[in-house]
């Protein structure tokens, strides 16, 4: 089955990195590490990728990067106080679709 | 081959810099040889911002897409500084008397006119409030209760405040220097926003814990009445707009923070556009026609990204592309 979604990672330098007409002609989504999901065989999403200098990484080498942040933020969240977990949410996986 | 002249009898303009906005109108770019044409979005659309100076969740947030204000904040450590935004980047602005975190986001109040209420330092809640004229933050008057996560609406000299920690459904107007009681909350909760003014707030999502809550209310200057239920219900969320014109942004679903964005019309919320990233404690301001949403966390980090809505309808320029 052909690939739904392709990964990269980029470094979001703010204004301009994702413009009005990107978001019009397609969706980018962003996860922690800054990791960036945009549609595979698309070329407008293939422009924005080379715009933003982006280096594509594998469904897996993206996933990995995201769990070890959600990893360390759970570990920094399991250490807080009872008063501190009464009022936050324990931070979640997020796993990424092929 | 015909020329575009021979087939419909003229040519589209020809300039060296696009023309004003005039819907519908196409042209020719000359210096970046280019068709191109004036279009409206035809839903909500997100760009990336300016980046803040700081990092920060659970921040107060204020004016518009192009003069905006965040303020306190938890990096961590505490924050007490407060940055403006002009449309591009931020800029430092004036320290705070009290460092702190989830104060009301008083949506209303402008860059210039801010309000900074409630909020915690962790251990103890602040009753203290402080108003922001541009440059310096200085003291008002005391909020009655110390609270945090309260929702907010209106402007420095007619805002509103309400619920908060322990799930009250108390509200208290300002006046430009004091606090008078309101109409009490149908239901209490607390992470929950707010926007509009004074005579005309609205109020929704939140927690009543522990689930989050979808509802929403309505304020006429004495009490509140039910407005249509979030779609998605969510507690630290964002908010922008007015009674019959708001955005609901981001915030956490049970257990897991969303991307999720909701538009108000005074009756019903409708999907929108999705934020690019999930967040939750952002801070935000301006319309449903443009605003900014800054700052909040992923869950893993706190970030100082700005993204910047623009809503249907809004004229845009396109360059004509073949693929």
């Amino acid at each position: 089955m052909a690939k739904k979604y392709q990964y990269l990672v980029a470094e979001n330098w703010g204004k301009g990195f994702i413009e009005i007409n990107d978001s019009i002609k397609f969706t980018i989504s962003g996860f922690p590490g800054d990791v960036w999901r945009v549609p595979a065989h698309d070329k407008q999403a293939n422009l924005w990728i080379n715009k933003v200098l982006g280096v594509i990484k594998t469904k897996n080498e993206a996933q990995a990067i995201v769990d070890a942040l959600v990893e360390t933020a759970q570990d920094n969240y399991d250490e807080q106080s009872d008063a501190y977990k009464a009022r936050h949410d324990r931070p979640t996986d997020i796993p990424l679709e092929e | 081959m015909a020329e575009y002249k021979s087939i419909n009898g003229f040519t589209i303009q020809d300039v060296a810099t696009d023309p004003t906005i005039n819907t519908g109108q196409v042209w020719y770019n000359s210096a970046t040889k280019a068709i191109k044409l004036h279009a409206a979005t035809v839903s909500g659309t997100w760009a990336t911002g300016g980046a803040l100076g700081a990092a920060r969740q659970k921040s107060g947030g204020a004016g518009t897409q192009t003069a905006g204000l965040i303020f306190a904040g938890n990096a961590p450590p505490l924050l007490a500084t407060s940055e403006e935004y002009n449309g591009t980047a931020w800029t430092g602005g004036g320290t705070m008397g009290t460092a702190r975190y989830a104060p009301t986001n008083t949506i209303g109040a402008s860059q210039t006119a801010g309000l900074a209420v409630g909020g915690s330092n962790g251990s103890a809640d602040f009753n203290k409030t402080e108003e922001y004229d541009g440059t310096s933050w200085a003291g008002g008057g005391n909020y009655p209760i110390s609270k945090q996560a309260m929702a907010g609406a209106g402007t420095q000299t007619a805002g509103l405040s309400c619920g908060g920690g322990g799930n009250v459904t108390t509200t208290n107007e300002y006046g430009g220097s004091s606090w008078t009681a309101g109409g009490a909350l149908g239901t209490g909760r607390l992470t929950f926003s707010g926007c509009g003014l004074q005579t005309a707030g609205v109020v929704f999502g939140g927690t009543n814990p522990p689930p989050k809550s979808a509802l929403t209310e309505e304020y006429n200057g004495t009490a509140w009445t039910a407005g249509g239920n979030l779609n998605s219900a969510r507690s630290n969320h964002s908010a922008c707009g007015v009674q019959t014109a708001a955005l609901a942004m981001g915030g956490d679903l049970a257990p897991a923070t969303t991307n999720l964005t909701e538009q108000y019309d005074g009756t019903c919320w409708a999907v929108e556009t999705v934020v690019p990233v999930a967040r939750y404690a952002q801070a935000a301001g301006g319309t449903t026609t443009a605003a900014f949403l800054s700052g909040g966390s992923t869950g893993p980090a706190n970030t100082t990204t700005t993204y910047e809505w623009t809503g249907a309808g809004v004229p845009l320029v396109q360059t004509v592309t073949t693929s």
